[in-house]
């Protein structure tokens, strides 16, 4: 139970500049986006989805609270933090997954792999996040709009907003930034 | 890594915004420079970007991002409309309701689609699809208003503001039973539909684009987003490999097979019934046929190859293994046993048939699917068939039936001996020996049955059962009563027979092959009845059992499959028999041998389906190989090989080969006679088919002796009303039309069609064919007025009958449309011609009797001022005729004639030469020269050449003609009488005086001399009189001539009056100018220069009978007048611009008299400019002669369209052979 002061500390620790508070924010966004996926993986109706702007959002609304609806630097933090989690989340899933298909322990079937499939089959994600990397190389802002779009599914917009970029920008680097991936996944493959 | 690639970058986006390709290649060039690689980067970038689609538009759960501060959003403004709320989010962007304020205020849905797209692509798109969406006009579809871009260059749609909820969901929060779910389901296939016949796919159905809402407590479905998938480009064809990367995997659990494949472009309506299918599969079991869950947890391409080839397991399947079986149950207002039971069956094979993977075998249309599910609630059968095929009849044994109407749908019917008498008695044809046969058959498998010890009650149940309902069947039937009555045996029968069959579904539930053997018997039976349709049932049916159960080779399934073939071809369904048969002789050959009887029979039926669809080259050869096999096997005289000629004596009959049928036919009768015995059905047959022969050859008399003695005896043995007789009679009444006997005629074939009306009843296709039959014999004898009214009626008839692809419904059409085109009713006759060849061009485009049909619009088209165009249609049948049938063929002889006299009535005289000769040619083997055929051509040919002035070609021709004529119809007949007139015209124009007057004086002294079709004599006869100097002679013809022209040949119609004028005009030319008697002249030119003026201002007529006055005048002196006159003329001339030769035209003639105009008046009075005049005008003529290349000719002037058009109507007219396609309405009994 953090209690939501917590995380609204770190986040202005982090604006001030404290370099060791983002460390910090990261467990515990993780831990609650594990908990909320969880939760509505049990609730689950058929055909119920997992979005990731909506648990990224539930997780915001619990961890910082309407009413300390920090700035749009703040929240730009909390969801670079939150895409974060999940990217980390879903790569140990493939990992795990590739392993387990090239002979690994089938019996264990880990409550994480089975919660947080992603819609590619693990090879593929696991290229796709390569690529991402080699993108945040040389362009990181357009990396940082892939990794909130996708990982913490927020439209082109949102995700400009929260980095602080133009809109014409973002939309420039959004460009590139699908352009370079999919280049590299057609010479990976 | 030796490219920078933030640099790169750069130059990557600069160059995205280049549009123009050009530009873009000159910029990367200068951006680059000599870096090879750095451009080879750029261009894969390029490359990438092109691809990019909805590449990252999901999350990595896959699944849509949202919009999450809508609140930024709403309230703001996108053109004329003001975003209020939120409405849904879609894999494709958000969904707003807005409120329009221009032009009309109103509330209406926006879809704003996402970023990412290239918005110019998708208004393009949309643009393409706006016309028909706009003609969309349907309560259950929700229109779609406008498309644009917002600044920011995001496409939206603004449609109809629907509320409701999904399909799916709202039928779930309702509890609607499954009943109510169907009725809901089948107003969207109407919408569907609907839009389907706008030319609209939808692409994307699904419950969330099937809203319902309640209005005014009706539950009303609309369908939204149409019109949109296409825009928007939502296809998996328009994306590469690598976008699954961000594939939106949502649509996907009700998208088609073949939407599910790449580069698939080929999307039609059935990719839509498709997605009802899933939809209805949804609403009747809960789930999707394909599931969420399986769908996203795999990859992509895993999942399309699921749609494409895994089969989805059935609804009742589906229900009965599901987890949530109560829930779902429970929201259709059900137990779960009763849902499954409800499910269980139909609409388990409708929702089936709907997702077939093979498109074609889905319904075809959305409202097919709407109409199979209302079957279903009124409880009758549905289309969508389970393999085993006892349901039908099952089903009707459910129904209370009240009468069957034409649908003879029996099921069985056991032999007895009683059947078989009664069946000796009655019917005695080859076709009611067939049944005899069949159910002497069955009764052999009857006992075969019984004989095999039976030991199991429901068998042995059966049989006592069948029993009983036969007996029912034939007790009381006196078939002396039913004479009495007003039925037809027939008719009564067919009544019992559905009667059995009621009943005996319950009997023969056991065993399907009994069922399937008693089927094919009846089925067997029915065809030789005529009732083919009715046959054609049972026949699919026992086929299908056959097949599924011993296999398609064995010999019962191959038998079935014969007699189905059999019933296809008398009901016109010829090319599906065609290769079905085909497949059947290979298996015979294959499994019962080469020269087995039942081989052979499948290769005689097969030449004649072969024959029927007008394949004759592959009808012959698989005759020739049937012959070959049955003799060598069987000898010659034996009863197979004779059919096989017979048949190939037919074949040579429909190819035009006459006299070779008649040989053959001939060898066969004798053979036959032996073999058989003369009474035999085969024999008479044969000897109908040498009648036609000998008909179709003109020898009238061998027809007639044949006939004759043939009729008696069939009506001595067989009775009157006996089919055969009937037929025999029709073929006389025929013959004698073509003798010349019309009334004799008339009566034979009417009295054929009443006895066939007698014996089959009025709709029974016998008695419809003799029907058509009696309207072409009123046809032949030129007796249209009657002859219409049959036709008419006897094609709707047809129509209704056989239907509309029918050969004989469409041979009517064709004798109908002759009929108003002789009646003066071109147009009629054109557009019926058109409609016949439009269905006949959709179904069998090269059918010799399509490109007859082709040939007879071409001459409709030409023969009434649609020269160029008739002239087109008939070289293009003449090319496929060459093509298909050879330039052998009666049929293409015929066309080059009918194409000859087309281009004889545009005055191309050489090209009309030339075919004719061609057609003489091939004609002189195949008909005697004095068949009116080659007479026809022959006349034609002459005209042209008389035309032309070539008159040492012309002569020997109309005297051979004369020769001709004179010996087939004797020396006082119209025809001979023409003959003479014809060419003691061109004597005339030889010179030859004395030989022209006395045939002239012939043909003016004959009885006709005074009629309108060779009264035009006396003009020749005039000019011949005063060119000898007889100008009494002359006169007193004129003056007769004039009184008839004035008087007894009526003046009151516009075409008579003309008339009038153009022989005031000629009587003008040849009598009183050169007897000057130029006063009389000037009075009659005058007015019949007043009538020209008044009916065809500007025509060449104008010309030459003001060019007459202006002669008249300038021989009066009346100079002035004169002048006026001639050029007035010359004038017209000018302007229109003939495409004849100078001399023809009468150009030279109007300019000659000119000249002399001048000169005379030069002469009288000089020296007033008028030799200059003359000077001008000659220089005028040289040129032309120079021209033209002609020495001049001072006679009068040829182009007399009168004499012309009387002379040649002979040939024309009557060379029409392209129509007679009425008498093949004989054959399909004959067979």
């Amino acid at each position: 139970m953090y209690r939501m002061t917590d995380v609204t500390q770190i986040l202005n620790a982090i604006q001030q500049g404290d370099p060791s508070a983002s460390d910090q924010l990261l467990p515990l966004v993780y831990e609650e986006l594990r908990l909320l996926a969880r939760q509505r993986l049990a609730n689950e109706k058929p055909g119920q989805t997992l979005q990731a702007t909506a648990l990224v959002h539930e997780a915001y609304l619990r961890l910082v609270g309407k009413e300390n609806d920090a700035s749009w630097d703040n929240r730009g933090h909390f969801f670079a933090a939150a895409a974060e989690a999940i990217r980390r989340i879903l790569v140990n899933n493939a990992v795990r997954k590739q392993r387990e298909k090239h002979g690994g322990d089938k019996c264990r079937i880990d409550m994480e792999a089975v919660e947080f499939g992603t819609h590619l089959p693990p090879d593929e994600f696991l290229m796709l996040n390569e690529a991402i990397e080699q993108l945040a190389e040389h362009d990181e802002i357009a990396a940082n709009l892939v990794k909130l779009s996708y990982f913490a599914g927020q439209s082109l917009e949102d995700a400009a907003r929260l980095l602080g970029v133009p809109r014409s920008t973002a939309y420039r680097h959004w460009t590139y930034a699908r352009a370079w991936l999919i280049s590299q996944l057609q010479i990976a493959n | 890594m030796a490219i920078d690639l933030k640099s790169a970058r750069e130059i990557f986006l600069a160059a995205v915004e280049q549009h123009d390709s050009n530009d873009r290649s000159a910029f990367l060039d200068a951006a680059c420079g000599d870096d090879q690689e750095l451009r080879k980067h750029i261009d894969v970038l390029l490359q990438a970007h092109h691809q990019t689609g909805e590449f990252l538009e999901i999350d990595a759960f896959g699944d849509p991002k949202t919009n999450s501060n809508h609140a930024d959003v709403l309230g703001s403004q996108i053109g004329p409309y003001k975003l209020l709320e939120v409405i849904g989010e879609g894999g494709m962007g958000t969904v707003y309701m807005a409120e329009q304020t221009e032009p009309v205020k109103r509330k209406v849905a926006l879809k704003l689609i996402k970023t990412g797209m290239d918005t110019r692509q998708v208004i393009a798109r949309f643009e393409a699809e706006r016309q028909a969406l706009a003609l969309m006009d349907h309560p259950n579809i929700a229109k779609v208003f406008d498309a644009g871009a917002t600044d920011s260059g995001s496409p939206y749609f603004v449609m109809e503001l629907v509320k409701g909820k999904p399909i799916t969901k709202f039928c779930d929060e309702q509890r609607l039973d499954t009943e109510s779910r169907l009725k809901l389901f089948q107003q969207v296939c109407q919408a569907v539909q609907h839009a389907h016949q706008k030319g609209i796919i939808h692409r994307d159905l699904k419950p969330s684009n099937v809203m319902v809402a309640m209005y005014d407590n009706q539950a009303v479905p609309k369908v939204i987003d149409f019109g949109v998938a296409k825009a928007t480009g939502d296809e998996l064809a328009e994306q590469t490999m690598f976008t699954r990367f961000g594939q939106i995997v949502g649509t996907l659990e009700y998208m088609s097979p073949e939407q599910a494949q790449f580069n698939n472009l080929d999307i039609d309506t059935r990719s839509d019934i498709y997605s009802l299918g899933a939809i209805l599969y949804e609403l009747l079991a809960g789930e999707p046929p394909f599931e969420r869950e399986k769908m996203k947890s795999q990859a992509l391409d895993e999942t399309l190859r699921m749609i494409r080839e895994d089969e989805p397991t059935k609804p009742s399947a589906k229900l009965s293994s599901s987890l949530r079986i109560a829930s779902v149950a429970s929201s259709r207002s059900a137990t779960p046993e009763k849902l499954s039971n409800q499910i269980r069956g139909e609409l388990d094979w409708i929702v089936v048939k709907s997702l077939d993977k093979d498109r074609t075998r889905r319904y075809e249309t959305a409202s097919g699917l709407a109409l199979d599910l209302e079957r279903y609630l009124i409880k009758q059968p549905v289309s969508a068939m389970p393999p085993s095929t006892g349901y039908r009849l099952r089903k009707y044994a459910l129904r209370n039936k009240v009468g069957l109407a034409f649908c003879l749908f029996a099921a069985a019917v056991l032999v007895s001996a009683f059947l078989v008498l009664l069946i000796t008695n009655q019917l005695i044809t080859k076709q009611r020996n067939d049944v005899a046969i069949a159910l002497a058959d069955s009764q052999k498998n009857l006992e075969k049955y019984k004989q095999a010890k039976i030991t199991s009650e429901a068998r042995a149940k059966q049989l006592v059962n069948s029993n009983r309902l036969l007996a029912g069947v034939f007790s009381d039937l006196n078939i002396n009563d039913i004479r009495e009555s007003s039925e037809t045996v027939e008719q009564v029968l067919a009544r019992r027979f559905s009667i059995a069959a009621d009943q005996l579904p319950g009997v023969m539930h056991g065993d399907p092959l009994i069922l399937a053997e008693l089927q094919m018997d009846l089925g067997i039976a029915l065809n030789s009845l005529g009732f083919s349709k009715s046959a054609l049932e049972l026949l699919e049916s026992c086929r299908k059992t056959f097949e599924n159960t011993l296999g398609p080779d064995d010999p019962r399934s191959l038998k079935s499959l014969i007699a189905l073939c059999e019933a296809k071809l008398a009901s016109g369904d010829i090319s599906s028999a065609e290769t079905q048969l085909k497949a059947a002789v290979e298996i015979s050959n294959d499994r019962l041998g080469s020269t087995a009887k039942d081989t052979l029979e499948a290769m005689v039926m097969l030449g004649r389906a072969q024959m029927d669809a007008g394949h004759f080259n592959l009808s012959k050869e698989t005759y020739l190989a049937a012959f070959r096999r049955s003799s060598d096997a069987y000898g010659e005289e034996n009863e197979l090989t004779l059919k096989i000629t017979g048949w190939q004596a037919y074949l040579l009959l429909y190819s035009g080969e006459y006299e070779s049928a008649a040989e053959l036919f001939q060898q066969n009768i004798a053979a036959g006679k032996e073999v058989f015995g003369s009474e035999n059905p085969y024999v008479l047959r044969w000897t109908r088919g040498i009648a036609k022969c000998y008909r179709k050859l003109e020898r009238h008399d061998d027809a007639f002796d044949i006939l004759n003695s043939l009729h008696q005896r069939m009506t001595n043995k067989l009775g009157a009303s006996h089919p055969s007789s009937i037929m025999s009679i029709t073929e006389l009444g025929l013959t004698h039309i073509a003798a010349g006997n019309a009334d004799k005629g008339l009566e034979l074939t009417e009295e054929g069609f009443k006895l066939s009306l007698s014996r089959f009843g009025p709709l029974h296709p016998q008695t419809l064919l003799a029907k058509a039959d009696f309207g072409w014999a009123c046809v032949s004898a030129r007796n249209y007025d009657r002859a219409v009214p049959i036709l008419s009626e006897t094609m709707e008839q047809l129509t209704e009958v056989l239907g509309k692809e029918h050969q004989a419904t469409l041979v009517c059409m064709n004798n109908l449309a002759l009929c108003y085109n002789s009646l003066s009713e071109p147009q009629k006759a054109i557009e019926l011609l058109k409609q016949c060849l439009a269905i006949r061009s959709r179904a069998n485009p090269d059918h010799p009797d399509t490109l007859k049909m082709m040939s007879s619009l071409g001459s409709a088209l030409y023969q009434n001022t649609h020269v160029t165009q008739g002239i087109e249609m008939l070289e293009h049948a003449l090319q496929r005729q060459q093509d298909l049938l050879g330039e052998d063929h009666l049929s293409t002889i015929a066309t080059k004639a009918n194409l000859a006299s087309a281009y004889g009535r545009k005055s191309e005289f050489e090209k009309a030469i030339q075919i004719n000769n061609d057609c003489l040619k091939l004609l002189e083997h195949k008909l005697p020269p004095d068949h009116h055929w080659p007479l026809s051509i022959k006349a034609n040919l002459a005209v042209a050449y008389w035309r032309l002035n070539q008159l040492d070609d012309s002569i020997p021709l109309f005297e051979s003609l004369l020769a001709l004529k004179t010996d087939k119809w004797g020396a006082d007949s119209l025809e001979a009488l023409a003959a003479a007139a014809n060419l003691g015209v061109n004597y005339k124009d030889d010179c030859r005086h004395d030989d022209a007057i006395k045939l002239l004086e012939r043909v003016y002294r004959s009885k006709y001399g005074e009629t309108p079709m060779l009264g035009w004599i006396a003009k020749p006869l005039a000019e011949a009189y005063v060119t000898s100097g007889r100008q009494e002679d002359a006169g007193q013809v004129v003056d007769s001539y004039e009184k008839l022209i004035r008087n007894k040949w009526s003046v009151d119609q516009v075409g008579d009056s003309e008339k009038l004028a153009a022989d005031l005009t000629e009587i003008c030319e040849i009598y009183f100018i050169p007897i000057r008697q130029y006063e009389a002249a000037e009075r009659r030119l005058r007015e019949a220069l007043a009538i020209r003026q008044r009916i065809i201002p500007g025509q060449l007529p104008v010309a030459r009978t003001a060019h007459c006055l202006g002669d008249s005048l300038a021989a009066q002196k009346k100079f002035i007048e004169a002048e006026k006159m001639l050029l007035s003329a010359y004038e017209v001339f000018v302007l229109q611009k003939t495409q004849l030769p100078a001399r023809l035209a009468g150009i030279e003639d109007v300019i000659k008299s000119l000249i002399e105009l001048y000169e005379s008046w030069d002469l009288a009075e000089p020296d007033t400019g008028h030799s200059n005049s003359s000077d001008e005008w000659k220089r005028k003529l040289r040129n032309i002669e120079i021209v033209s290349n002609s020495p001049a000719e001072p006679e009068s002037d040829k182009s007399n369209p009168d004499t012309v058009a009387v002379a040649g109507q002979q040939g024309e007219k009557s060379s029409d052979p392209g129509s007679p396609g009425g008498e093949k309405n004989g054959d399909p009994q004959e067979k």
